[in-house]
């Protein structure tokens, strides 16, 4: 009877009456180096170990059969652990039952508070190395001719276990203008330092690309140390580091992306990088002192700043983000910068439309709602399109001129914005409905728009759907949402990206950590 | 600059769709190495001819509003070139267009505001000037439907420059 006919082997701790076949299985696995009879009694019983056997059940006549055994020296308190042997009987190898005994030596190392596990290997065993490779080890050097008389080299492997519960995370963000870092513990947030370039940006109406990286550049170090000292963590307290990848602009990108390389190297920390528009999702997950329920999946998100607007459906933050829609034309904070340049108000917009609508009617002037009447529909449900909007806005500016009325300002601008939000939260409440999820976050900067808010609040009551505004200072750009979406990863159990990963200013949204 | 140098033509269109239509048939005459420049008042239609210049490249959407970033760069999915989508309207300059480091010599090179910077970049270019009804024209006895986005015709001017468009630009469908 082959192996992958019976019942998958079970896993309990050694006892002294298992000798005899683990002796059977050590003699035919390791030959000539196999261990003695009295070596591995020494071992079954010795302090600080802890070996396993995995063993088929007893059925009916037939006893309980030992196919293969593991053990583990640690000792508790010492912060480390050696993987002793693991041993399978021929015929029961590559069925995962030697995954499964790594693993539980693994956890019990764990337990014994071991954060870093070594173990030997021969060079020339390339499936015992697979295994350990895939489960986290990595190699730490050779020792030549270890194994005798075979004299075979012998590769040191090291598995470094992280605080899964609550890893100490540290997050950059420098996808657009603002240098932000944050720093969480599992989901609470202790710092979140942000620097912004955005008055260098004003005189030319707009980010400047290039401006913007030079003031990362800047900004970097003063920054992180805010966030340190901020939070009253060193450097060396640290379990991980998570960077945005992308999307965002290149240039600024490779700022951030870089400095967390080099941390990641300098100080040999884990480095997660993670994509920007689902840390504006991951922002929601943390506690902030005011008590709060935690975020549920599924949910749909509204981003909206002034690079993106896009609709997302995240039904797991770690594993599975959807892009609904986005913008096929400008981006919302875009039209916002430009109306406000049709009605000659400074850069940025958003907020200088916000301050003038206030006094304005927002029904004074009816402007289009675009991709909402049905031939768009069909095509472009959860896209969003402002281009015809700022037409619209500029056409019924120059008409007014031109016939020598005095341009309403306020109420052109509570008009305007009335209809960004229109659409907005229309298309976000649709989406919901279409769904059947009954919640949607917003991020980005537009949260700063109280109409945008207001009308948010109103329609997702009526709609009974659970709303979810972030504080502003997490809603903006900033790394500490950044840091809370590395944090989840981590807790999640998900391996680091390793430092071969680049800026990516178009990377896409289902691609939550860059491997 | 001589007149032999440039050829002159005019297209008007009636709507938005027209202006996608437009821009496909100028994307399939365009290769690596062609600069077009694209003037024309905020709501012109600048984005949407470029959306269909990439259409008719073939490259890799969407093709939104290069105002933020300054420069996108969409590659190709058929083996062309690239179309790279610049907003020039806050460069002051040739010397900030040459910043954004763009490879003109394997692209194509769509600028939304950059005529009368490429002088001295290169020696042919198509200069696009989109005209839209302004102030009271166009509407001066209709008020614009309640809620709908305002369709309105555009004249656009090409004027082909350089031993490039010798032949001239064909845009028959």
């Amino acid at each position: 009877m082959s192996a992958a006919e019976g019942a998958a082997p079970v896993l309990r701790n050694a006892t002294r009456d298992d000798l005899d076949a683990i002796m059977l299985i050590e003699n035919s696995s390791f030959g000539r180096e196999a261990w003695s009879r009295a070596a591995m009694t020494e071992e079954l019983s010795g302090s600080h170990r802890h070996y396993i056997v995995a063993v088929l059940p007893a059925d009916g006549p037939a006893p309980e059969r030992v196919v293969g055994y593991a053990g583990l020296l640690s000792a508790r308190g010492s912060g480390e652990g050696d993987i002793q042997t693991i041993a399978l009987a021929v015929e029961h190898r590559g069925y995962g039952t030697g995954r499964r005994m790594l693993r539980a030596l693994v956890t019990e190392a764990r337990d014994r508070g071991a954060s870093r596990i070594f173990l030997e290997v021969r060079a020339d065993n390339p499936v015992a190395r697979g295994l350990y490779e895939s489960d986290g080890f990595e190699q730490i050097g050779v020792r030549p001719r270890y194994y005798q008389p075979d004299n075979v080299d012998a590769i040191m492997m090291r598995l470094t276990l992280r605080n899964r519960s609550a890893p100490l995370v540290l997050g950059i963000e420098t996808s657009c203008d603002e240098t932000g870092i944050g720093i969480v513990r599992g989901d609470t947030l202790l710092a979140n330092a942000i620097a912004s370039s955005m008055d260098e940006h004003a005189r030319y109406g707009g980010v400047v690309p290039e401006v913007a990286a030079r003031a990362h550049v800047e900004a970097l170090r003063p920054t992180l140390d805010r966030a340190l000292a901020d939070a009253g963590v060193a450097y060396d307290d640290l379990d991980a580091i998570a960077v945005t990848s992308g999307p965002g602009l290149s240039g600024a990108l490779m700022v951030g992306v870089s400095a967390a390389k080099a941390l990641a190297i300098s100080l040999d920390k884990p480095l997660y990088a993670v994509n920007h528009l689902v840390g504006h999702v991951g922002a929601d997950v943390l506690r902030t002192g005011d008590e709060h329920d935690p975020i549920e999946f599924p949910t749909v998100a509204l981003l909206v700043s002034g690079g993106h607007t896009s609709l997302l459906l995240a039904r797991d933050l770690v594993s599975d983000v959807e892009l609904l829609g986005e913008t096929i034309d400008d981006a919302a904070g875009e039209a916002f910068d430009k109306v406000a340049r049709v009605l000659g108000l400074p850069y940025p917009g958003g907020p200088q439309i916000d301050r003038v609508a206030a006094s304005g009617n927002p029904k004074a002037i009816r402007f289009p709602r675009g991709l909402t009447l049905p031939k768009d529909m069909a095509k472009h449900r959860y896209d969003f399109s402002f281009s015809g909007l700022k037409t619209a806005v500029a056409r019924w500016v120059e008409r007014a001129q031109d016939a020598g009325e005095e341009v309403p300002v306020a109420d052109v601008a509570a008009s305007f914005r009335e209809a960004v939000a229109d659409v907005l939260i229309g298309k976000a409440i649709a989406a919901c409905r279409d769904t059947g999820v009954p919640r949607l976050l917003l991020g980005g900067g537009v949260v700063a728009n109280a109409r945008v808010r207001e009308l948010a609040v109103e329609r997702a009551a009526a709609a009974g759907i659970e709303l979810r505004i972030p504080p502003l200072s997490l809603c903006t750009d900033n790394g500490a949402m950044i840091a809370a979406l590395g944090a989840q990863l981590i807790m999640a159990g998900y391996k680091p990206s390793g430092v071969g990963f680049g800026a990516d200013s178009t990377l896409p949204v289902t691609e939550i950590q860059v491997r | 600059m001589s007149a032999a140098e440039e050829r002159v033509s005019v297209v008007t269109i009636t709507d938005p769709d027209q202006m996608h239509d437009l821009g496909i048939r100028l994307g399939r005459q365009l290769r690596a190495g062609d600069l077009v420049t694209l003037t024309g008042p905020l709501g012109a239609g600048k984005t949407t001819l470029t959306r269909g210049i990439g259409e008719g490249l073939g490259v890799r959407g969407p093709v939104t509003s290069p105002t933020f970033v300054l420069a996108r760069t969409h590659p190709s999915v058929v083996g062309g070139p690239a179309l790279v989508h610049v907003d020039a309207y806050r460069l002051a300059s040739a010397v900030e267009l040459d910043d954004l480091d763009i490879d003109f010599a394997t692209s194509v090179v769509v600028a939304e505001w950059g005529a009368g910077m490429l002088d001295g970049v290169a020696d042919s270019w198509l200069d696009l000037v989109i005209e839209r009804p302004t102030g009271a024209a166009g509407r001066a006895t209709e008020e614009p439907t309640e809620g709908e986005e305002p369709i309105e015709p555009r004249v656009i001017t090409i004027t082909a420059v350089g031993p490039r468009w010798a032949g001239g630009v064909h845009l028959d469908r």
